[in-house]
């Protein structure tokens, strides 16, 4: 059997054992071993095998992963949240449709201090949902909202997929960050104009509510000055060169921490209970990592992503039609996949492709993180959907989906921005 | 659909039935994660304290690197015993929806199997290189970490994971035959 035919054969057989139930990080490891093994032999397979633990988890770039993931943890468990959504509720008091204004405009600030989408969907649904149902908001718009904001999660920096990405791609984790800055300021005001566009069509969906008045507005907006500086300190820190991102990752994770005692809000069982959620975290990501790794020296050895960038160049299509389909496959993949295992299947076979098709890997890596956005609130799945339905299980799935359907143009703007014009992601990392 | 790692709902219960059935492993993975959880408390405080005296005194902390990528080890391998026994791994379920219920008890329990070869996999390819780091007296550069140590915690939690696994195993096998029974 030729290398290529090997290499094939471990993909359907990847397919299959996912598909299958088997979970993810055993799936890659051993169709990773097992096919390096039919490639080279055992020796060279267990050599590679018993290396790779440590590598990975000794790399001093895997620290940012459990220390961001700490510092969402303390920042959900202080519940800023709540005080992030009263800030924003000030600022858009008095339009029609502020409450869903002010939950995605919370979920961007929260996104600032917790890299996880999941968290940020479900600290805010309890936050504002049931605010939103009191007010009289239509239950789909409510959802809708929540669940788009809380994207916003993983595409403002820090963000857990980014990380993993950087590390699957051996990218910077700061310029990543960089890229991911700008777009993911635009898909807020993109959803704040979808929350307009859906009031403008259909009032009785957001009944306006009172302006709150500017005095109240300057004292929600102060008592989240803390959240505003230790987003500016950590991220600020990074890019002015002042810290490295795992001493800015460790600052952010102090901080946040800090601000939950200042707070009172930061009892000691509930920080035991952050550190032990985290390390539980790292803990999952790194096995699926080092599953992925030894998968991805496999998919190196059997030449198999080679021979697709070949193929696909005989093949004449232009670089832009690439991408489309690489969307359309990862919107497909996004039904059935988590986004972190997504990016962790296909990243080592498809990021040769992407390269010899002149994308640059920073770029595409915040592409990607749009797409398995969209996975998290499309049906027929769609994560966020049902975090937001364990937090408010008054409003029917069938309302949800409705609510996020308009939802859904938003992230879909965002990638033919993206696509026309690279250097809304590529311009501040370009300034490093 | 596949299970989330990140921070679950507030409110959501923590563990499964499970836990409660394989009491002592629980013990056990709940004694290994704590130990991760303090290597994450060092290391926050540590690298703070290195930033501040770097900043403030002009003389940042020696060994800062090595302690982190140190106690990284810790923080990244000793919460997987837990992981399993409360069934966070990523996994895609779809076939749950249109397969039958004996049919999802067997993939469950080849999954289960099908990582716990992995595990050995990994556990018993790791013991040469620890074997050689201890012969050759392999440490970190700046802090005296001897390698083999590290390696060593590596084996322990992927050691204890199996442990879990295993115990896990015989409890769910051991649920589907009552339930045949019943």
């Amino acid at each position: 059997m030729t290398p290529g035919m090997i290499g094939l054969c471990g993909m359907v057989l990847l397919v299959l054992m996912i598909m299958g139930r088997v979970p993810v990080a055993a799936s890659l490891g051993l169709v990773g071993v097992g096919g390096y093994m039919a490639l080279e032999g055992w020796g060279k397979a267990a050599a590679v095998l018993g290396s790779v633990p440590l590598e990975l988890s000794s790399a001093y770039t895997l620290s940012v992963v459990p220390l961001f993931t700490l510092m969402g943890a303390l920042a959900t468990t202080a519940g800023l949240s709540a005080d992030l959504f009263r800030a924003a509720n000030s600022i858009f008091a008095g339009r029609r449709g502020s409450l869903a204004l002010a939950a995605i405009g919370a979920s961007a600030g929260f996104g600032a201090v917790c890299g996880s989408s999941v968290a940020t969907a479900a600290t805010m649904s309890k936050v504002s949902i049931p605010e939103m149902l009191r007010a009289g908001y239509s239950p789909g718009l409510a959802a809708g909202a929540v669940a788009a904001g809380g994207t916003l999660g993983i595409l403002i920096p820090p963000s857990l997929i980014l990380m993993i990405y950087g590390i699957i791609a051996q990218q910077s984790v700061i310029k990543l960050f960089a890229a991911a800055l700008i777009p993911g300021l635009l898909l807020t005001a993109f959803y704040l104009i979808t929350v307009g566009v859906i009031v403008m069509l259909k009032p009785g969906a957001a009944p306006r509510l009172p302006d709150t008045g500017r005095g109240q507005t300057r004292r929600d907006l102060l008592r989240v000055w803390d959240v505003g500086l230790l987003f500016l300190l950590t991220f600020g820190g990074i890019y002015l060169g002042w810290f490295s991102p795992t001493e800015a990752a460790a600052i952010g994770a102090f901080g946040a921490g800090l601000v939950g005692l200042m707070r009172r809000r930061l009892p000691a069982s509930q920080a035991v209970n952050c550190f032990s959620e985290t390390v539980r975290i790292t803990a999952n990501l790194t096995l699926i990592v080092v599953g992925s790794t030894i998968f991805s020296y496999f998919v190196v050895q059997s030449g198999i992503a080679t021979s697709l960038v070949g193929s696909i160049s005989d093949l004449g299509v232009s670089p832009l039609v690439v991408m489309l389909l690489l969307v359309l496959l990862y919107l497909g993949l996004g039904c059935f996949l988590e986004g972190i295992g997504m990016v962790l299947v296909t990243v080592p076979i498809l990021l040769p492709l992407v390269i010899a098709n002149g994308f640059d890997p920073i770029w595409f890596g915040v592409l990607l993180v749009i797409v398995v956005e969209i996975g998290l609130i499309h049906p027929p799945v769609g994560m966020n959907l049902f975090v937001i339905r364990a937090q408010a299980p008054m409003i029917s799935l069938p309302d949800m989906y409705r609510g996020v359907l308009p939802f859904l143009v938003a992230p879909f703007a965002l990638i033919a921005v993206l696509l026309a014009f690279p250097q809304v992601a590529m311009w501040l990392p370009g300034l490093l | 659909m596949s299970q989330n790692m990140h921070s679950p709902p507030p409110g959501t219960p923590s563990g499964t039935p499970i836990l409660k059935e394989v009491g002592i492993l629980g013990l056990l993975s709940r004694f290994l994660t704590g130990v991760g959880a303090l290597a994450l408390i060092v290391m926050t405080l540590w690298t703070v304290v290195d930033v501040i005296t770097r900043y403030m005194l002009s003389t940042p902390l020696r060994g800062s690197i090595d302690l982190v990528e140190s106690t990284l080890v810790l923080v990244v391998f000793l919460a997987l015993p837990s992981c399993f026994l409360r069934d966070e791994q990523v996994t895609v379920d779809v076939v749950d929806h249109i397969a039958r219920p004996r049919v999802v008890d067997g993939l469950k329990l080849l999954g289960a199997f099908a990582t716990m070869l992995f595990l050995v996999l990994l556990g018993y390819t790791g013991i040469q290189p620890a074997l050689d780091a201890w012969q050759f007296g392999d440490r970190k550069p700046d802090l005296p970490v001897p390698i083999f140590v590290l390696l060593g915690v590596i084996e322990v939690a992927i050691a204890a994971s199996v442990v879990v696994l295993a115990g896990k195993f015989v409890v769910q096998v051991r649920r589907v035959f009552s339930r045949d029974a019943a």
